[in-house]
């Protein structure tokens, strides 16, 4: 019989009647043939061996070669007893490291280990761009990219979750290693086709939050294997991550906007109250969702509610504590995080400094980061984008000006300005508007480690 | 296509579907044609001042995502937009955040420790590329695609415009699928033929039950979903919609999966008010069926001639002959025509007929095709050759071979 890799499964062709059928293989009546799930090929394959099978496996497609680590830092530690326990758990498996410690290193110590075709697989464009340079700086010859407008396969190739999730029935067999970047991604309903529909014997999955609120962590095991290695943020702050503290800024809303945004309020609070709803569980989120949609006095509650936060997040007060702080660090390098897009052009125009978003080209967003590593630019102002990831290792400065409620959105903007550096001394500022929605999203998002041991006033 | 957030349901018991319009009624049509206007008025304006129109006639109206919905369609099918500035905005931005970066950082009011106001940088940006302060700002993210100026409107009839959007949601409603069941009774073969094609072409997987009296039940699905209900194959499906509204006898029944992990069922048949906006092939595949059906037309016998077909499930793929002969005493027949065809389509053509081990399938082959009756020998129903017009004669009297 023959194994073949087909639109992201295994097919066994010219089977014949009382031939070893791996347990992961399935009869299917539409094609009249065995198949599987191609995550399944490694366990599959040795099944075949051990029960002798006559099998002419045309299934992978991917090469071996020969990867030499040039011009790396010498490992750290944890990097060497991480890969260490990776490879112990036959090349399969989670590593959690946190945000700065350097996870992409561990990354190019498996593919020098494992010598076979490589997918790496990131969350974003850039930080798809982050591992290409990485690639081509430190293996030499050709990278290939998948997503953010290209499709051109290598033996080396970095693609988006996206276009992994799009494209991997077709090119499942093309690698024998896939390292999935920020692996808290893969689990999702979606991308976790990603995983089960490429045949890749090895898998490494980096992360460092790689808990989900949704509880599809537990997949990882199959996905990729269980977690090898495991180390914290606060056991390796000072020897390998810059010292750090936070500091909390609390703005009062200028006049006007406080007049908005408490009519605003009891506009929408009004209308909650006298259907007797209250806000805090995702069921009356849901049901205040519907009554907007029925009636236009619920559409009108339902503007009010987005009117009143967009106030809180985004006053006027805020830009003044922003200037306040640049003029506190005229020498250092600053990242100013905010919720939405709008804001950052909004600042970028006033301030006159670079604006980095989504809509940032490749090239453009490149020539900023760097030219803010080199001190050209000594400012930048993002919304999501930096959140994970990005290596600008001279910041060490972030304002947060606004963001959302999650933990892992504002450990991973904590992370931009931790990149370890002789004398380095970093400054997480929060801003908040003080006596509205905003106090409730501060609190909700600090609930780490990372937070409640360094916050000063 | 809309995107999800722009679906609207209506669910009965196990089953869901969109939230049609009515095409005809004066309310939507009334609304479609506001959009439009609103559209057409903003040519020359930007993506933004065009949104803000949009929300503005949205204002607290509850239908506010149909609007939403009609808007998209709008936006990606009749919208032409382009970026006008008079210098590339990447360089006005190089050249203010350089200038800035010399004055950082820029404040509100200066002192003695910054001397240097947030105008003079823009001001003296502005002498360098001849522009006056105010243009500089403007210029300085002209790129952005809410800064992008509308310039050709492609203005759709209101009518077309809802069709569309019905079509959309109902498109959107399949992103949401798993798994699909067609019932598909007595099509032109062009139609069965069409309608594989596309299944083909988006990569589905199809299990096939049925014969020429009964209908065929169809499943379409993908080939993970065996293992796992996926709705990977949701937007496939979607595309796919077009073409299954252009076969004449069918009834498709969706399975869906609602948010909360509740399954639905979405169903739609030939009565639905759903205008494809798919090209529909002829009635023939080519001249020489045509000829051949209009000669056979006119042939003194018994045998009638059909042009609702039987589909030869051949697992992997399938068969569609081009004809079906029916004669009075109930005896049945199928008939298959190789006009021109290339050598690739020859091979697995012929790779076909030999699978579908059918004594009742008649073959007309071109004496052109780099064919021989050898090649024939593994195929067991009847077949012969022709110069350039198949003669009815020949087919009949094959016909009168079979069983």
């Amino acid at each position: 019989m023959r194994l073949t890799f087909e639109d992201g499964t295994l097919l066994l062709r010219d089977y014949r009647k009382g031939e070893p059928v791996p347990p992961a293989f399935v009869w299917d009546d539409r094609v009249d043939m065995w198949r599987a799930q191609a995550l399944f090929y490694r366990e599959s394959l040795e099944f075949m061996r051990q029960n002798d099978a006559d099998l002419n496996n045309t299934a992978p497609r991917y090469n071996k070669l020969t990867l030499e680590l040039k011009s790396t830092p010498e490992p750290h530690p944890h990097q060497r007893d991480a890969l260490e326990a990776w490879k112990q758990r036959d090349c399969r498996g989670v590593v959690v490291l946190p945000t700065g410690s350097g996870k992409s290193q561990v990354g190019l110590m498996a593919m020098a280990r494992v010598q076979r075709s490589t997918l790496v697989v990131a969350p974003t464009i850039d930080l798809m761009n982050q591992w290409y340079d990485l690639l081509s700086q430190t293996f030499g010859g050709e990278v290939g990219l998948l997503g953010g407008g290209y499709h051109e396969l290598q033996d080396l190739t970095v693609s988006t979750y996206d276009s992994a999730y799009m494209h991997m029935e077709r090119y499942g067999n093309q690698f024998g290693l896939i390292i999935f970047d920020e692996v808290h991604h893969l689990p999702g309903e979606m991308y976790s086709h990603a995983a089960e529909m490429s045949l890749a014997p090895y898998r490494l999955g980096l992360s460092a939050t790689p808990e989900r609120a949704d509880g599809r962590h537990v997949l990882l095991n199959t996905l990729v294997g269980p977690t090898a290695y495991e180390k914290g943020i606060v056991e390796l702050s000072g020897d390998y991550l810059a010292e750090y503290r936070v500091e909390s800024r609390q703005v009062q809303m200028v006049a006007e906007e406080r007049a908005i945004y408490e009519t605003a309020r009891s506009e929408y609070q009004d209308f909650l109250s006298q259907r007797s709803i209250k806000l805090g569980s995702l069921a009356a989120w849901r049901l205040f969702v519907q009554l907007s949609a029925q009636s236009s006095a619920g559409r009108r509650a339902m503007l009010a509610y987005q009117r009143h936060r967009k106030i809180a997040l985004g006053t006027v007060s805020k830009i003044r504590v922003l200037e306040d702080i640049l003029k506190i660090h005229p020498r250092d390098r600053v990242l100013i995080f905010t919720n939405d897009n709008e804001t950052v052009y909004e600042i970028s125009r006033i301030f006159l400094i670079p604006a980095i978003t989504h809509q940032t080209k490749t090239k453009e967003r490149k020539a900023s980061l760097e030219a803010f590593n080199q001190g050209t630019y000594l400012a930048i102002v993002t919304s999501k984008v930096l959140n994970e990831g990005v290596n600008i290792p001279e910041a060490n400065v972030a304002v947060v000006l606004s963001g959302s409620g999650t933990i892992r959105e504002h450990v991973q903007r904590l992370g931009r300005i931790l990149r370890k550096r002789e004398g380095k001394q970093a400054t997480l500022y929060e801003v908040i508007s003080k006596d509205t929605v905003e106090d409730r999203i501060s609190q909700r998002r600090r609930r780490h480690p990372a937070y409640y041991a360094k916050v000063q006033s | 296509m809309l995107t999800s957030d722009l679906l609207l349901t209506r669910s009965r018991g196990p089953y869901i579907e969109p939230r049609y319009v009515d095409a005809t009624d004066d309310q939507y049509l009334d609304l479609a044609q506001a959009l439009i206007d609103i559209f057409q008025a903003h040519q020359g304006h930007s993506r933004k001042e065009l949104q803000a129109a949009l929300d503005q006639y949205a204002g607290d109206r509850t239908d506010y995502r149909i609007q939403r919905g009609l808007a998209k369609l709008l936006f990606d099918d009749h919208c032409e937009f382009h970026i006008t500035s008079p210098i590339p905005p990447e360089e006005l931005r190089q050249a203010t955040f350089a200038l800035s970066r010399e004055n950082h950082p820029i404040v509100r009011d200066t002192s003695l420790i910054y001397p240097v106001q947030r105008q003079d940088v823009l001001d003296q940006v502005g002498r360098k590329f001849d522009l006056a302060a105010d243009q500089v700002l403007d210029g300085l993210y002209a790129d952005l695609t809410e800064n992008h100026q509308l310039s050709t409107f492609a203005v759709p009839e209101s009518n077309y415009l809802l069709n569309r959007y019905n079509v959309a949601l109902a498109q959107a409603m399949l992103y949401r699928c798993d798994s699909l069941q067609l019932s598909v009774h007595r099509n032109l073969p062009v139609r069965y033929k069409q309608l594989f094609k596309f299944i083909k072409f988006y990569r589905l997987i199809h299990a096939i039950e049925g014969d020429l009296d009964a209908g065929y039940e169809i499943v379409l699905d993908g080939p993970v979903s065996m293992f796992r209900h996926s709705q990977k194959y949701g937007l496939q499906m979607a595309v796919f919609l077009p073409a299954l509204l252009l076969c004449t006898r069918w009834q498709m029944r969706a399975d869906i999966k609602r948010k909360d992990g509740r399954k639905q069922e979405f169903i739609l048949d030939d009565q639905s008010d759903l205008v494809s906006h798919y090209r529909n092939q002829g009635e023939y595949d080519s001249l020489l069926e045509q000829t051949f059906a209009e000669r056979f037309e006119k042939a003194k016998t018994e045998w009638q001639m059909e042009r609702e077909t039987e589909i030869i499930n051949l697992k992997e793929t399938v068969m569609i002959p081009d004809f079906a002969f029916r004669h009075p005493d109930g005896r049945t027949a199928l008939f298959e025509i190789m006009g021109y065809w290339r050598p690739e389509y020859l091979r697995r053509k012929l790779d076909k007929l030999r699978r579908a081990q059918r004594h009742d399938l008649i073959v007309a082959v071109s004496a052109n095709l780099n064919v021989s009756e050898d090649d024939f020998k593994d195929v067991p129903g009847g077949v012969f050759f022709f110069k350039n017009r198949i003669q009815p004669k020949d087919v009949i009297t094959q016909l009168e071979q079979v069983h």
